[in-house]
């Protein structure tokens, strides 16, 4: 049974920490979160190295 | 902001959880156990000399009639004269007949290998957890750091100590469960299983 928990407790610790960055960097949460989810370490890399996106403002 | 606080929650909880899991403190796989609590531990006995394995130990088990064949794992406990062991790696109970039993071997014979990693992983997970709890002063502190860039830098500092720590923790602990392997010969004039 454990096989199964500890590689989903990962996966979702990473998909946490993935859409946390995410929600920093203003990208999007969801599809961030699922990357992680998915890729773990490899996704939460991937967003580290990419620059911070400035929020736009409707006028 | 909201989102923000949910994810931190949720990533906290998951350390938190890992960090149960991989210690060993919250174990999945307690039934097995519970199963086995009514096994008798082994008790050798050689010319009024006593011994005992208690149920949990760290045995191998060798064939009297085959010398290479040989089972390794954590005893489970000894019932109508068969000795069950439980395998290291997976879930699987091995049941070995105390009349082919050749040798005992109560203790870890490669335990500084074992016991080495182990530590260095506890370390990692202890600099991980460490890291995140630092990195989670420095980001409530206002210091003006950036909460993306100050993480990995937390859990590496924290992880220089504990990493090392760990692995020198485990390889002393190895050594002195190697040091304590004992192995007993079973037959007439040596070791005999009494239950």
């Amino acid at each position: 049974m454990s096989f199964i928990i500890l590689p989903l407790l990962y996966a979702f610790f990473f998909a946490f920490l993935t859409a946390y960055i995410a929600s920093k960097k203003n990208y999007k949460i969801r599809s961030w979160f699922w990357l992680g989810f998915l890729l773990g370490f490899i996704a939460t890399g991937i967003l580290l190295f990419q620059p911070t996106k400035t929020e736009r403002k409707i006028s | 902001m909201n989102n923000q606080k949910t994810l931190l929650v949720g990533l906290l909880v998951m350390a938190a959880v890992i960090v149960l899991f991989e210690t060993g403190t919250l174990m999945l796989d307690q039934n097995t156990f519970q199963a086995q609590a009514g096994m008798a531990d082994m008790v050798l006995n050689n010319n009024g000399e006593g011994a005992i394995i208690e149920v949990g130990s760290h045995i191998m088990v060798t064939n009297k009639f085959e010398s290479e064949s040989f089972i390794t794992g954590t005893f489970g406990g000894i019932e109508n004269g068969v000795i069950f062991i439980k395998e290291y790696k997976g879930d699987k109970v091995l049941p070995f007949a105390i009349s082919d039993v050749g040798s005992v071997v109560y203790g870890e014979p490669k335990a500084v290998g074992k016991y080495f990693f182990k530590g260095l992983k506890y370390g990692a997970i202890g600099g991980l957890g460490g890291g995140t709890a630092l990195w989670l002063l420095v980001v409530t502190d206002e210091s003006g750091f950036d909460p993306i860039e100050a993480y990995p830098f937390c859990v590496g500092f924290v992880s220089m100590f504990t990493i090392p720590a760990g692995a020198l923790g485990g390889l002393i602990k190895g050594a002195i469960k190697q040091g304590k392997a004992i192995q007993y010969i079973i037959g007439p004039n040596d070791w005999q299983i009494v239950q």
